[in-house]
């Protein structure tokens, strides 16, 4: 039983070409995205910068509203839930921000950061310390930094704040947008480990985004790969990075860096010839890979293809698999 | 090979109420003719520090370079004659910087960014003749429709496209050696992989050598000839590329690779292995050496005395008292 359901979700965005002006056009940031997250499971999305992976975690923790399209999350819809009837969901949702400096307040102590989500959904007050407690015990850190500030901890030390405040409401699903990625290599094998500790412990569901495939190729059970907006293929880890069947996937699997690849043999190997980008007054119905593409066919030109399943709950966007 | 640059004993401290800081401590390493020198370590190791002390931009006042060398091919560069530096700043070490966005200026076309370069360092080239230089330089690092791109401004151009000016710009001199600061951590895979492709293609094509500095392990094992692994101001070790890769030394050198994800090949392996620890803060570096606190086969003369660099063979060496 999935816990989380995406369906078709579609976010727009109006612009204008001048201040003066009506709205002119509009951009898809996410384009008929439909994923499901299992209970206890990962779901890692990866993409490009810019392809919509932050929206789409805005729009799974009602941060924004998609244009069209419904959340269920255990079988309940949230999107056109009111905020007052929401709050209850809210605290089972929780997200982990990509920058740790950022993302904790600097005037709090850590105890206050951490209780902050408690006091918002009315815990007791004598109650909370206590809990605190627990947290900063699970993500490992001692009682001794329950009184620091954060500019007093180290990247690796605020990430663990980070996680300890998103479970202190005990939520079952956690939206990792790019936790590990600004953290040192030796630091976010430790974070990588303790997140993982933590799924076993209490049966939390991940939607893991990151940009970096093996990272990503280790924590997930299925995987879903985006691009401008749209998923291009979606499948178990093993089948993706065994088996790509989409030419995108191909072309990002073969761009991971790795000292055991020579880079003197990719010469010959096709790549993103320019960095395309739609003229925004024209329209262009076919495939948003199409220009980039090694092996483009007419039909490509026409129409964005939809997700056909090409193996045991694998699935792909691409003509060639029509 | 020929050596092109060499530095021996370099030091940069923080100068701080009468108190020296520390960050780059006794490094010493040389790059090759048309070669890579790859420089890893994590944040705060002093990769940067080491980079800018080579011609002396350091920024702040506070910040010095107290001693050591640096020699360009057999010439020694003075690092306290600023006008010797001016000459060698850009025209035979040209640097690449992480951020293409903020190093860019962003009211200045791609073209006047260019020609400043070109009147500073290259005399040689007409004026009427700029522009058509300009535009076959552009198509060097790759970028399409390089003519209508020159008269556009860095906030209309995409990032890989960024970085490619940055790289053409440090190009249009001629230089002897490219100093590449992290220069793919901004960007996508997929641009990624064609930025280290052109790197290459400069390396070859106009036998320049690179000075590549990154915290990616994985990127640095792909592109580079020698390897330079630092850790808290020093460098812990140093050898041919390959040789780094098959057989790590260091203790420290050695548990990077282990936290490697795509290490893993098993699916039964559900823990990344990692260090201990922390990395430690300049000014807050353990007694004896920098790495024991962290260091799983450390042992008693660890904790009291710091390992020199040791030489095992040619071209290989490691600060470790295991040796």
């Amino acid at each position: 039983m999935a816990i989380l359901t995406l369906k078709d979700i579609t976010k727009k965005y109006l612009f204008k070409n001048s201040f003066f002006s009506f709205y002119s056009g509009e951009i898809k940031a996410v384009d008929g995205v439909c994923l499901e997250l299992e209970e206890g499971k990962t779901l890692g999305l990866v993409g490009e910068s810019g392809c919509g992976k932050s929206t789409l975690a805005n729009i799974i923790l009602k941060l924004i509203e998609p244009t069209t399209g419904e959340v269920f999350f255990n079988g309940k819809e949230i999107t056109q839930v009111r905020e007052k009837e929401f709050r209850p969901l809210r605290r089972q949702i929780q997200i982990v921000f990509q920058d740790p400096y950022s993302s904790l307040s600097l005037r709090l102590r850590v105890k206050d950061i951490i209780a902050e989500p408690l006091e918002a959904c009315l815990m007791e007050k004598n109650k909370i310390l206590e809990r605190v407690k627990e947290l900063i015990a699970q993500v490992g850190l001692g009682q001794e930094y329950l009184v620091r500030f954060p500019h007093q901890l180290s990247g690796g030390q605020r990430q663990r704040v980070g996680i300890a405040r998103a479970l202190a409401t005990s939520p079952r699903v956690l939206v990792l947008d790019e936790a590990v990625s600004s953290l040192d290599l030796s630091t976010q094998a430790q974070i990588i480990n303790l997140l993982i500790r933590l799924q076993e412990q209490y049966k939390l569901s991940y939607l893991f985004i990151a940009h970096d495939l093996s990272l990503v190729r280790f924590v997930s059970d299925t995987v879903a790969v985006m691009y401008k907006g749209i998923i291009f293929e979606k499948g178990p880890t093993e089948m993706i990075y065994d088996n790509p069947a989409h030419p995108y996937t191909k072309l990002l699997l073969n761009s991971i860096p790795s000292f055991e690849k020579s880079l003197k043999n990719r010469k010959d190997r096709y790549m993103i010839k320019q960095d395309f980008s739609l003229n925004k007054s024209e329209k262009f119905f076919g495939c948003s890979f199409y220009q980039n593409c090694p092996k483009p066919m007419p039909c490509c030109e026409k129409q964005m293809p939809g997700l056909k399943e090409i193996g045991k709950n694998h699935f792909v966007s691409c003509f060639c698999y029509e | 090979m020929a050596k092109l640059l060499e530095v021996k004993n370099l030091n940069t401290g923080f100068h701080h109420e009468g108190r020296i800081i520390p960050l780059v401590d006794d490094v010493s390493f040389f790059i090759e003719k048309q070669s890579i020198l790859g420089l890893v370590g994590e944040s705060g190791s002093g990769k940067t520090m080491t980079a800018l002390s080579l011609t002396n931009l350091l920024i702040d006042r506070n910040c010095r370079v107290d001693n050591g060398r640096v020699m360009l091919e057999g010439k020694e560069i003075s690092l306290s004659d600023e006008n010797c530096l001016k000459e060698k700043r850009g025209k035979e070490i040209a640097y690449i910087f992480q951020e293409p966005t903020t190093s860019l200026n962003p009211v200045m076309s791609i073209r006047e960014q260019i020609e400043e370069v070109l009147l500073m360092h290259r005399t040689d080239i007409e004026r009427k003749s700029i522009k058509n230089f300009i535009i076959t330089q552009l198509q060097a690092v790759g970028i399409h429709n390089s003519e209508k791109k020159i008269s556009s401004f860095p906030h209309q151009l995409s990032g890989g496209e960024k970085q490619r000016v940055m790289i053409a710009m440090a190009m249009v001199s001629r230089p002897k050696l490219i100093v590449a600061d992290e220069p793919t951590t901004a960007l996508d895979v997929t641009i990624q992989a064609q930025i280290l492709t052109l790197l290459l293609e400069l390396k070859e094509n106009f036998g320049v050598s690179i000075l590549f500095i990154s915290h990616d392990l994985n990127i640095v094992g792909q592109i580079s000839d020698y390897i330079a692994v630092m850790y808290a101001g020093q460098i812990v070790e140093f050898s041919k590329a390959k040789e780094l890769i098959n057989c790590p030394r260091h203790p420290y050198t050695i548990g990077l690779f282990n936290c490697l994800p795509n290490r893993i090949k098993h699916a039964n392996v559900k823990e990344l292995s990692t260090i201990q620890g922390e990395v430690p803060k300049a000014g807050n570096f353990p007694d004896g050496c920098r790495f024991h606190p962290r260091c799983p086969k450390k042992f008693d003369r660890c904790s009291k005395e710091m390992p020199p660099l040791i030489s095992l063979k040619e071209d290989q060496e490691v600060r470790c008292w295991l040796y």
